[in-house]
């Protein structure tokens, strides 16, 4: 065993991710064509054995590793926990689709593996290098993704302007990065904050070097001003991939900012004072224009890109406080973000299930779905109205505690303007459940070739149950949250 | 006992399967709730056991220093918000273990199971066996629940559950209209009563800023509360309670709700739900006795209850609607028991007059079953017919009359002894009128249909099953032999007073000049009933022609029915339709639908920046980074 900041084998998640990836790949060589469906089956069985070499190998240790590059603690720890998770829904949920849809089926697991690696390793870096090559990694795998339907023009189309948007603020990000390493020398964010609280908080190279570290991550998340490739990109993607962009791709991006915030901007003070008049004033902009739009929405797909818009701006309000409160609202954003994932997958596993083999896609298409499919529309009824924020699901005890740390850290007005953000989005979703269960469809049962196979039962069901238990029984996985927090204290 | 809490949750296990297949295994969906009363009752008897063997001993049991009981708590955190200081909000999911949540739990199982075994037989033809047994599973679950939970947030979700429940099976037959009525009726107005009890949770809330029960009563103890503060919430408890209890003046949904099953009447409307609110005001007693004015309510809407069903009791034509009100003026009995300080009284009641009612409702299931009639007058000699039932019947009826050694003997001889103690001559004369009228209405119910004389033929009537008839068995082998507890109970040293009390222990003790003299006014009324309703003596007809005019007023129970309509078509509905009018051009058309329409506007105008072109985002993102970079330049400057 190594002794001190070198201990490799901290990293064995990772290494057991990075190796289940090309056993994935080489298996796909092996299985013939008709039975890919094991590619991703062996990926499951191999990711629910990383949540137990996780938990065993880095549960309860904070530990720098590769002389601070990367510090496994507990934050990096739950939210590890996380992306394996996300990853064995997203692929248990991706498996019918999969099989009618796409072509090279194989590959199509190994590179959710490789973006999950791509995640871990961007949760735990302490330094902008690392995070800025993870996140490269994480990019690339979801490009593929995105265009993986290689014979649907706009999931062809949603491909290229999701690498123009990438690359556009992954060039800014570097430029940012670059311009504050000519005035820190170093690109450890302990270093970059240690200077902006003494000497470079006027230096306007620094300055602006940080405001582009800032918006190249605020691409990434799709916040307001820089969220217009969003709706394009969720549209054209293969649905179970918009599910991984709106959910694994949108905690790891904010678990991201949250730990550069903590890292950087938070010991400098008087650049935190300024700064977060600006979180705010994006999470406001981010919060309306998102729920705004989404109303007016008649896809599906583009109507829930829209609300994912919404929740990052809720998200970002939270951010806002850091500072002002103790550890309290980073335990809130870990449970929302939680609680966000569980909704969202019983939403798109539902609408996957539906969509998979016909070309539904506006939300008067699914007029007449609560008569012939019930338990899937019930799923979709139960996470809309979770995403709303009702009572009884677990988004409502998510907004309420995230909405209550937020007042709590002097921000009453801010979680004021989420809560009617809240109301506008319980609108649209309403739409969606009206048409559900209301509307008199179109033509006699339609949705008559649906056919739902086990591992997305499995999916529904499980995520169904998590958003009730979740929401009338909060405290043992906020308990498990609780240690993040000591991160800002 | 720490696995108390599965009981809730098999049960709850039980609704949802049954809700699922009931329909797929119509005749057998009473497999599963029944299976699961059965594992509650083991947990529930092993966890007894336990209490009286080992309280003392287990670490999570302290003796209250308010109650003086044996209290064993057992919660997880459930949810908390907010940060330290005033504002947290810690809420625990937990149960408590004490003789008074043990008692009225194991009445509460007891009484599902025989009920539920009763209604494989009741109910075997009816089209929705399998939701019937679905909201059965789910009204013991949360019967159970709110018998056992430790704190006020978790007493009201299972306190609406059971109204929930109420509800759905008041209204099981809902193509008659007239359940659908009433089904209506118990809702809206316990929920009058539900209001009050919100409301004083919230206070307690405000008062306390915790939820739990024993923190309230600590404080209480403390004596932090101010008086006026102490009276205003138990007033809204005691509404709570009032609603639930049907005491005067909300009593008029009980008799409406016998629309619903006989079983159901049995179990939710006699001897388990409607008790709930005797258990909240013996819940909260420690608040309650701090309040000299309170208590003194609670005795006078008692007394005013339970006379005035009693009276009602004894014109009543429907057997059903009879019992229920005998129900009512019980439940006024056990109030004015609590409000004149004879807590162990007022439980051993609520527990003798479960099973004894319990048993006489499952009878009128009998008769209703065989003949199909509940009319007394049209019965008479239905000994004949229904041997079996005629003993049950009796058994139960004499119980709640108050015959010597039977459980209800025990129990009203110490409400009695209580009233007599602690509230003045009034009091006691008035429940010994109590006494007399229970007395007198018991022996018409007896006497009238089973061995009045028979002016109809029975040929026809339906056989009892089996199934029907063991559990009325058990019953009444609890109805005879229960009110020993009075005096022993096994595995305590002593009576069922140093098992339930409040701050002292007492042991029960018979007094000879109370017990006689309730015992001749008892057997007065029986022979009054005898001379009245055998023999038709002449006189009482001239009493009756002459105060015809009050029992015109007492059949139509004093007019409440109508006197509410009137309220109700009077001053509720013009004011709701005002009420309606603004909301529905104020909030509807301005407050909702305009920022609606604006909204809508805005989103529809502001879509149009997306446009699907790259160039257009990228100009649109990158204007974004100027008016950033600009905002934040000026942030820095101010």
């Amino acid at each position: 065993m190594i002794e001190g900041s070198n201990n490799l084998l901290l990293l064995t998640p990772e290494f057991v991710l990075a190796g289940l990836a090309l056993l994935v790949f080489t298996a796909d060589l092996i299985i013939p064509e008709g039975k890919k469906e094991w590619v991703g089956r062996i990926a499951v069985v191999g990711l629910i054995g990383l949540l137990f070499v996780t938990a065993s190998t880095v549960m309860g240790i904070t530990q720098p590793v590769y002389n601070n590059f990367l510090l496994v603690d507990h934050y990096s720890f739950v939210f590890k926990m996380i992306f394996i998770t996300v990853g064995i829904i997203t692929i248990l949920m991706s498996e019918e689709f999969v099989k009618t849809n796409l072509t090279s089926q194989g590959e199509y697991y190994g590179l959710v593996l490789l973006a999950i690696l791509g995640m871990n390793i961007l949760v735990q870096s302490q330094e902008f290098l690392t995070a800025y090559i993870s996140l490269e990694l994480l990019s690339f795998c979801l490009y593929v993704l995105v265009g993986y339907s290689k014979f649907n023009p706009k999931s062809n189309e949603a491909a290229i302007k999701y690498i123009i948007f990438g690359t556009f603020s992954s060039a800014i990000l570097l430029y940012g990065l670059s311009m504050v390493y000519s005035v820190v020398g170093s690109t450890l964010y302990s270093d970059i904050a240690q200077v902006l609280s003494t000497s470079g908080f006027m230096d306007p190279v620094a300055m602006l070097g940080i405001t582009f570290i800032m918006i190249g991550i605020a691409f990434k998340l799709g916040i307001v001003p820089f969220h217009s490739w969003i709706p394009d990109v969720y549209e054209g993607a293969p649905i179970p991939v918009t599910a991984y962009l709106a959910i694994g791709a949108k905690i790891a991006a904010f678990a991201f900012l949250a730990r550069v915030v903590i890292g950087v901007m938070l010991p400098a003070e008087e650049l935190w004072s300024s700064w977060k008049i600006i979180f705010a004033i994006l999470a406001i902009s981010t919060m309306v224009i998102g729920n705004g739009i989404a109303i007016v929405q008649t896809k599906v797909k583009r109507m829930l890109a829209y609300s994912s818009i919404g929740h990052s701006g809720v998200l970002l309000s939270g951010i806002v406080v850091f500072g002002s409160t103790n550890g309290i609202v980073l335990e809130s954003l870990g449970y929302y973000l939680v609680g966000y994932a569980v909704t969202s997958f019983a939403v798109f596993s539902a609408i996957t299930a539906v969509t998979y083999n016909n070309n539904i896609e506006l939300i008067k298409d699914f007029a007449g779905l609560s008569d012939e499919k019930p338990l899937l529309s019930a799923s979709i009824a139960i996470g809309l109205f979770s995403l709303a924020g009702l009572p009884l699901f677990v988004g409502f005890t998510i907004k309420f505690y995230l909405f209550s740390s937020i007042s709590i850290g002097g921000y009453l007005w801010l979680a004021g303007i989420a809560v009617l953000a809240s109301l506008v989005s319980l609108y649209y979703y309403l739409i969606m459940i009206k048409s559900m269960y209301v509307d008199v469809p179109e033509q006699e049962r339609a949705h008559a070739d649906i056919t739902v196979r086990w591992p997305m039962w499995i999916v529904i069901i499980l995520s169904i149950l998590m958003t009730i238990a979740l929401g009338i029984y909060p405290d043992p996985l906020v308990n498990q949250l609780n240690e993040i927090s000591d991160l800002l204290k | 006992m720490q696995y108390f809490w599965l009981i809730p949750v098999i049960s709850f296990i039980a609704f949802i399967i049954t809700s699922l297949v009931g329909n797929k295994i119509l005749k057998q969906a009473w497999i599963f709730p029944v299976v699961a009363i059965i594992l509650g009752l083991g947990i529930y008897c092993f966890g007894l056991t336990e209490y009286l063997q080992s309280r003392f001993d287990l670490e999570h049991c302290v003796r209250s220093s308010v109650t003086g009981m044996v209290g064993c708590n057992y919660s997880v955190g459930w949810f908390s918000a907010g940060v330290t200081g005033k504002e947290t909000v810690d809420s625990f999911l937990g149960f408590t273990v004490d003789p008074l949540s043990l008692s009225v739990a194991g009445l509460a199982i007891f009484v599902a199971l025989m009920v539920q075994i009763y209604s494989i037989g009741y109910m075997k033809d009816d089209p929705r066996f399998g939701w019937y047994y679905s909201v059965q599973a789910l009204f013991i679950s949360s019967m159970i629940l709110l018998a056992l939970s430790d704190n006020f947030l978790l007493l009201y979700v299972a306190w609406e559950l059971v109204g929930l429940c109420s509800y759905l099976l008041i209204g099981f037959w809902y193509e008659k209209p007239d359940a659908k009525e009433a089904a209506k009726k118990a809702f809206t107005v316990t929920r009058l009563g539900d209001v009050g009890l919100l409301i004083g949770v919230l206070l307690i809330w405000i008062e306390v800023g915790s939820f739990n029960m024993s923190d309230l009563f600590s404080y209480v103890a403390s004596g932090q509360m101010e008086s006026w503060v102490i009276f205003s919430i138990s007033g809204l408890l005691f509404l709570g309670a009032m609603g639930k209890s049907a005491q005067f003046p909300f009593h008029v949904w009980l008799p409406d709700a016998m629309e619903g099953p006989t079983p159901v009447s049995a179990l939710i409307h006699a001897a388990t739900m409607v008790a709930a609110g005797v258990y909240l005001v013996a819940r909260t007693y420690p608040l309650f006795v701090e309040s000299e004015a309170m208590m003194l309510i609670v005795s006078i809407i008692g007394l005013i209850t339970a006379i005035g069903a009693a009276l009602i009791c004894c014109v009543s034509i429907d057997l059903k609607r009879a019992l229920a009100y005998s129900t009512i003026s019980h439940l006024g009995l056990m109030m004015l028991s609590l409000g004149a300080f004879g807590y162990t009284a007022a439980i051993l009641h609520l527990l003798a007059h479960g099973f004894s009612k319990a048993l006489l409702f499952l009878g009128s299931g009998n008769i209703m079953h065989s003949i199909d009639d509940l009319d007394i007058n049209r019965m008479g000699g239905l000994k004949s017919v229904l041997p079996g039932t005629t003993i049950l019947f009796c058994i139960g009826a004499l119980s709640l009359a108050g015959i010597p050694l039977l459980s209800g003997f025990w129990s009203k001889d110490e409400v009695i002894v209580s009233i007599v103690h602690n509230r003045n001559i009034l009091f006691a004369i008035s429940s010994m009128i109590l006494v007399f009228l229970s007395g007198f209405y018991m022996i018409r119910l007896i006497i009238t249909p089973f061995f009045g004389t028979q002016n109809r033929d029975y040929s026809n009537a339906h056989k009892l099953p089996m199934v029907m008839l063991i559990p009325m068995g058990v019953l009444a082998v609890f109805v005879v032999l229960f009110g020993w507890v009075a005096l022993y109970m096994p595995g305590l040293p002593s009576s069922f007073g140093t098992f339930l009390f409040y701050s002292h222990p007492k042991n029960f003790h018979l007094e000879p000049d109370i017990a006689s003299i309730t015992l001749v006014v008892t057997l007065l009324s029986f022979g009054a009933g005898y001379l009245f309703y055998v023999k038709r003596i002449s006189i009482f007809q001239t009493f009756k022609t002459r105060m015809k005019f009050l029992i015109t007023i007492i059949e139509n129970k004093y007019y409440f029915d109508e006197l509410y309509q009137i309220l109700v078509d009077k001053i509720v509905l013009p004011i709701a339709s005002l009420v309606a009018l603004f909301d529905r051009v104020l909030v509807n058309d301005i407050g909702i639908n305009g920022p609606g329409h604006i909204t809508r506007s805005i989103g529809s105008l502001i879509r149009y920046h997306v446009t699907g072109r790259i160039y257009v985002y990228l100009g649109l993102m990158t204007s974004g980074m100027i008016i950033l970079g600009i905002l934040w330049l000026w942030i820095v400057r101010l």
